[in-house]
């Protein structure tokens, strides 16, 4: 089956506006996504009422299969291995979500003050993400953690230190774009203050691209947590961290379940958060690519 | 107009002068080669500050058990590093090493870091180059795919499968295609390169299976290949997510341009319109692409090797952050950092080559 | 003269979110080799889809009616391989943006051997000389050279040329030109048509113009065709057309076009209202919410086309402006 699409400027789609958020919410990934999150998200709350045992008890036998009553099984110490994927929730997202406000706030207000004054600032900023981005990030995070002495802490300092830039880069570029806008123009002209203008007309435009990034990097954060509690510099034994019980996993390998379920937990959390933020982005982005396209001469 | 025989006549050779490279495409490289020689040495003055950050004395982390009873070996040390000078000196002393190649020296394995990293560079060139191949053969095919079929139920399944590759914890991934296709299924041997009794070609560039077919031994080719394949694809799962949904964005902003439409109404079959004249012009957004693609595949290997025992720097990054070997860490750091830079300036170029609007007044 | 393309009954409709939609309503035309035949109409009066219709290039699901005998042939009604066929090797078609229509990273040399070497098979150094003789025809300079040249390195004008020789690369009988001017300055204009008229005398090419611009009409049109609303509304030749028209419509757009001589405080005539759009075409007479000459039975009568002398046919039966002797 080609396509033949009308040539030039006359193309014919499905009726729908562009950027409106109500029409997103319809979208089946969008509704997956948010019920995974919003499943995690209780879980995160509720867990000490849901988890049947603790998480750093060894209490059980050893390297118990997936059954009864251990649902997933137990590890190397006899821990009931689901509560341990339940309290690691608690772990992950917490600090995912601090992390990315973090980095947010960090990148936002430098690149914010880089796009408002230019000269030096912009100079310096801009050298520091180039500098940042030079390395791939788990390579850069892996070398800030080791220097700074393994640590859950430090990890997230580490993970903070590599996603700060993304913003910078993109608060600087809509601050540069919309200074010169012409509506924010017309809105000082019209004498409103220039608090004004950057509250009403600035930041609901910066807000939405923002938005997307960051909840794409709520994923990444528990990616790149996990990937350095695997290398064994994030979370110290024995915190129930998902990355470092993927890594006993491959230490015990013919015992499956150990690995296994804490990944899963990880990927589940990720594409809810990748499945949230692709639809925001088609939300938002009225030209982007998952998005239906209408155009008329 | 002209008579067959003057046509038969001209040299018919399609002009070349009007073909160079324009002089504002070499100002650009021009630029980006010096980008890269300040960003280099922007990541050694980071990989130095990392390196001075860290808590308590080099000598003694370095030396180990001999710091104990061998000053000279101390003192030795503490001057070739500087360590009494200040911080200034130290920086220009570390540049002159790295000058010359010097990383350090091993805090596991003693040897100079120099000579770990090239005696695993090779493996890891390997692995990488096939997972990359991988995966720009299979992203951006679905990416086409998808952009074709746009908006039908294959287009929404492709969307989720990118999706869901861009989300996968990798070395988990890792783990379960070992488990599942080597222990289970026993369909791939579980580590290292060759199988125990099979010894490689002769060295030409490292790359076993290179050396193997330029030594025409297929055998040892095919164990390999073996050996490759499930690393590579495990590697490869998060750029083809990636390029998938790039290829797919940047072929629907070709598709509905005039020329292509012009190609058909020339009456071209439909898969010379889709194969030449789409994808040629949506190539230049999705090589951009190609150094995150890169990125990501180092980040991989970090992740994976140890678990797939393949020698390669992954594996001695990995090694050296759960040892804490400093050095060996900073190195590997610093090594493909600069493998990085230089990976992305080569994208500037090869864009330039795709695109004769950048590359040709 | 017996015609190459005969149109009849031509009807396109397209598929939106609300269902079927007639773009164009029912069109007959005849097109005779070695001659110019235009088609006038504003901005979605279908003019551009029902030329897509005859060379296959309408998206999927649109639905067809009509037939467009071509050479003994059906056009609508040719299989996928046949159309390949006709397509660039019988009727070529020229697009109206050079800069959008010429693929931004194929060579000249490539864009013009391509589809020569795919209808006629022929070599590689065949295929470039044919070629560059192509392009020595529409007046490039340096033809060689121009071959293994990239489009941007050309003017819009020379980008024009270059897009015609494409379509006349493997000899086509009739060529298509959608608005071949209109992304061109007016001095470049004329060399354009120029061009056409030139090439379209040699090789008895028939040469359907698809323009706007009622004065490009004039220069090089033999036949003129009035659209609105996707039907035609009148149609003749050119000079009796825009000489004396006879449709409401056609006068309108010539009385819309503003005088040279004319002292310069007189107001631009315009015609009042707007062109409907496709999905909420008025019943009857689709232009009648607009004509000052329409009766009661203009509402609700579709007028039929119909030949009323000097070689026209109208599609009024008021018929208000007709001089009669």
């Amino acid at each position: 089956m080609s396509i033949q699409r009308l040539p030039l400027r006359f193309r014919i789609g499905l009726r729908r506006r562009p950027g409106t958020l109500g029409s997103a919410w319809k979208q089946p990934l969008a509704i997956t996504g948010l019920a995974l999150a919003g499943a995690w998200i209780l879980i995160v709350i509720f867990v000490p009422l849901i988890a049947p045992y603790d998480p750093l008890a060894q209490s059980a036998q050893l390297f118990l299969a997936p059954g009864s009553p251990h649902v997933f099984g137990t590890d190397e110490l006899g821990r009931d291995l689901f509560s341990r994927v339940l309290w690691g929730a608690r772990l992950s997202l917490p600090l995912a979500f601090f992390l990315v406000a973090m980095a947010v706030a960090i990148g936002g207000v430098l690149g914010g003050l880089a796009g408002y004054f230019g000269g030096w600032v912009d100079e310096i900023v801009m050298r520091a993400t180039d500098l940042v981005f030079a390395f791939p990030t788990i390579i850069l995070a892996m070398a800030v953690t080791a220097a700074l002495g393994p640590s859950l802490r430090n990890a997230v300092l580490a993970v903070v230190v590599v996603f700060w830039p993304s913003y910078a880069r993109v608060v600087r570029g809509l601050v540069l774009s919309l200074g010169q806008a012409d509506y924010v123009s017309a809105t000082r002209l019209l004498g409103a203050s220039s608090r004004r203008a950057l509250l009403v007309d600035v930041m609901p435009n910066v807000a939405g691209p923002v938005l997307v990034l960051a909840t794409l990097d709520l994923g990444n954060a528990v990616l790149l947590l996990a990937g350095l509690s695997f290398l064994g510099l994030g979370a110290q034994p024995p915190t129930p961290e998902w990355g470092s019980m993927v890594n006993t996993g491959t230490q015990y390998f013919q015992r499956w379940w150990l690995g296994t379920f804490p990944g899963f937990a990880i990927l589940s959390v990720v594409l809810a958060f990748n499945f949230l933020g692709d639809s925001l982005r088609d939300a938002l982005d009225p030209r982007s690519s998952w998005a239906v396209k209408e155009q008329n001469r | 107009m002209t008579s067959p025989a003057s046509a038969a006549n001209r040299q018919l050779v399609p002009g070349r002068r009007l073909r160079l490279p324009s002089r504002n495409f070499l100002r650009f490289l021009g630029r980006r080669l010096a980008a890269l020689v300040l960003l280099g040495l922007g990541i050694t003055f980071v990989a130095f500050v990392l390196t001075e950050l860290v808590p308590g004395d080099p000598a003694a982390a370095n030396l180990g058990q001999r710091a104990i009873g061998d000053p000279a070996a101390v003192r030795a040390f503490r001057e070739h590093y500087g360590l009494d000078k200040p911080l200034p000196i130290q920086y220009g002393l570390y540049l002159q090493h790295l000058a010359s190649g010097d990383l350090g020296e091993s805090e596991q394995s003693h040897r100079p870091v120099r000579t770990d990293l090239s005696e695993f560079v090779p493996a890891t060139a390997e692995l990488a180059l096939t997972s990359i191949l991988i995966a720009l053969a299979l992203g951006i095919t679905l990416g086409v795919i998808a952009a074709v079929r746009r908006n039908t139920l294959t287009d929404q399944v492709l969307r989720v499968i990118s999706l869901g590759g861009i989300s996968m914890p990798t070395f988990w991934l890792g783990l379960v295609a070992l488990y599942v296709f080597f222990f289970q299924l026993g369909w791939v041997p579980g580590s290292s390169r060759l199988d125990p009794g099979l010894l490689p070609a002769h060295h030409v560039t490292g790359l076993y299976t290179i050396d193997a077919l330029l030594a025409g031994q297929l055998d040892v080719f095919g164990d390999a290949l073996h050996h490759l394949i499930l690393p590579a694809c495990v590697l490869a799962a998060y750029n083809v997510g990636l390029l998938t949904r790039f290829t797919r964005s940047s072929v629907l902003e070709v598709i509905n341009n005039d020329y292509v439409q012009a190609a058909r109404a020339k009456g071209l079959p439909e898969r010379t319109v889709i194969l030449r004249h789409v994808l040629r012009a949506a190539l230049p957004p999705i090589i951009t692409v190609g150094g995150l693609a890169f990125a990501n595949v180092m980040t991989g290997t970090v992740l994976v090797e140890s678990i797939f025992s393949w020698p390669g720097i992954g594996q001695y990054a990995f090694h050296s952050a759960t040892t804490l070997d400093l050095p060996a860490i900073m190195g590997v750091s610093l090594f493909v950092a600069v493998v990085y830079i230089v990976v992305n300036f080569l994208v500037d170029v090869l864009y330039g080559v795709v695109d004769p609007r950048i590359r040709v007044t | 003269m017996k015609a190459l393309l005969a149109v009849r009954g031509l009807r396109v409709s397209l598929p939106t979110a609300t269902g079927l939609v007639t773009v164009v309503d029912g069109i007959d035309y005849d097109v005779g080799p070695g001659e110019v035949f235009g088609m006038a109409g504003e901005s979605g009066s279908g003019k551009t889809i029902s030329v897509l219709a005859l060379l296959g290039l309408l998206p999927d699901g649109a639905v067809v009616e009509g037939t467009a005998m071509f050479d003994g042939r059906d056009l609508l009604r040719l299989d996928r391989r046949a159309m390949r066929d006709v397509r660039g090797k019988e009727i070529a078609m020229v697009f109206q943006d050079p800069l959008t229509s010429l693929h931004p990273m194929m060579t000249i040399g490539r864009q013009l051997t391509e589809h020569l070497r795919f209808h006629l098979g022929l070599s590689r150094a065949a295929a470039n000389a044919r070629a560059a003789t192509l392009l020595e025809e529409v007046r490039i300079p340096d033809a060689l050279g121009a071959l293994g040249a990239y489009p941007h390195q050309f003017s819009g004008g020379m980008r024009q040329r270059i897009a015609i020789a494409i379509a006349l690369a493997c000899g086509p009988r009739a060529l298509i030109a959608d608005e071949p001017t209109t992304a061109l300055d007016v001095t470049v204009q004329a060399g354009i048509l120029r061009l056409l008229d030139r090439l379209r005398r040699q090789s008895h090419l028939a040469v359907i113009m698809i323009t706007h611009d009622l004065g490009v009409m004039s220069s090089i049109a033999d036949w003129l065709t009035v659209m609105y609303a996707g039907r035609v509304v009148e149609s003749g030749p050119t000079a009796n057309v825009l000489g004396a028209p006879r449709h409401p419509y056609t006068a309108g757009l010539l009385a819309a076009l503003p005088h040279p001589e004319a002292p310069e405080d007189t107001p631009l005539v315009s015609i009042a209202g707007a062109p409907p759009s496709p999905q909420a075409r008025p019943g009857g007479c689709p232009f009648h919410p607009r004509c000052k000459y329409a009766i009661g039975s203009c509402a609700m009568d579709v007028p039929d086309l119909i030949l009323v002398g000097d070689g026209r046919r109208l599609a009024c039966p008021v018929d208000p402006l007709v001089v009669h002797a």
